[in-house]
């Protein structure tokens, strides 16, 4: 099971989508509907905090880079937040971890 | 690797249970004395290749079969489906980054041109563990 929240931040123009649980092939379908709706159009820098992300897989991954793409093509940055190491690991080796801006910010 | 006890998992091809054979790879994993580190290695690796196998045949109803090998040192886990084409497999981008993860995690990866599209990895804990 997974969660999907968006939320904006007040002391920036910064969009705030909040993933939590296990976002797998059984949930990719549904998360890439309602990721793709929140980052179409979208005029700010996205962050995704992950920090109760507890799983995710290719799948996952690449809806993360298709939202990258959609991002992008209003010339903004995609920014993941909290990843746990674990997780971390599989943008590395995937090369995302170049394509996103990962933070570890308190 | 030698074998000590074999079990033996089969589940229709449908996305809603990769996570049954997630949650049994890492149940087995913890058994053998993998650290937590590993054991999420081995749930991601049997997941994507679930992912890979469903994804790239949808067409196909037989179900999927995980043989769970449990050695002295680890364990080797067999995955395969009937008329299951190898070379379709790990052709897409999200299939890349599937290869990518499975070579880099698991310790082997071997993909065979039999029949059934079997996928074996294997994974050693780099000691001899006992199976209780």
């Amino acid at each position: 099971m997974y969660q999907f929240s968006i939320d904006r931040e007040t002391d920036a123009p910064k969009m705030v989508l909040t993933i939590s649980g296990e976002i797998d092939l059984f949930a990719a379908p549904e998360f890439r509907e309602k990721l793709y709706e929140a980052v179409s159009d979208v005029s700010a820098d996205v962050v995704l905090n992950c920090r109760d992300l507890s799983y995710i897989d290719s799948s996952g991954l690449g809806i993360l880079l298709g939202a990258l793409k959609r991002v992008r093509q209003n010339s903004h940055q995609v920014y993941i937040r909290y990843l746990k190491d674990s997780i971390k690991k599989l943008f590395i080796i995937t090369g995302l971890d170049k394509a996103f801006v990962l933070e570890d910010v308190q | 690797m030698s074998k000590q006890k074999q079990i033996v998992l089969a589940i229709p091809p449908e996305a809603a249970y990769i996570s049954l054979a997630r949650l049994t790879a890492s149940g087995l994993a913890n058994q053998l004395g993998f650290d937590m580190d590993a054991i999420e290695d081995i749930k991601v690796c049997v997941s994507e290749v679930l992912n890979e196998t469903i994804s790239t045949s949808s067409d196909i109803k037989e179900p999927i079969t995980l043989c769970f090998d449990l050695t002295k040192d680890g364990f080797e886990v067999l995955i395969s489906r009937d008329m299951l084409q190898q070379s379709a497999l790990f052709t897409s981008e999200t299939g890349q980054f599937a290869l990518s993860i499975l070579e880099t995690l698991m310790d082997r990866v071997i993909l065979s041109n039999d029949n059934a599209g079997t996928i074996c990895l294997s994974k050693t804990t780099g000691r001899s563990v006992p199976h209780g």
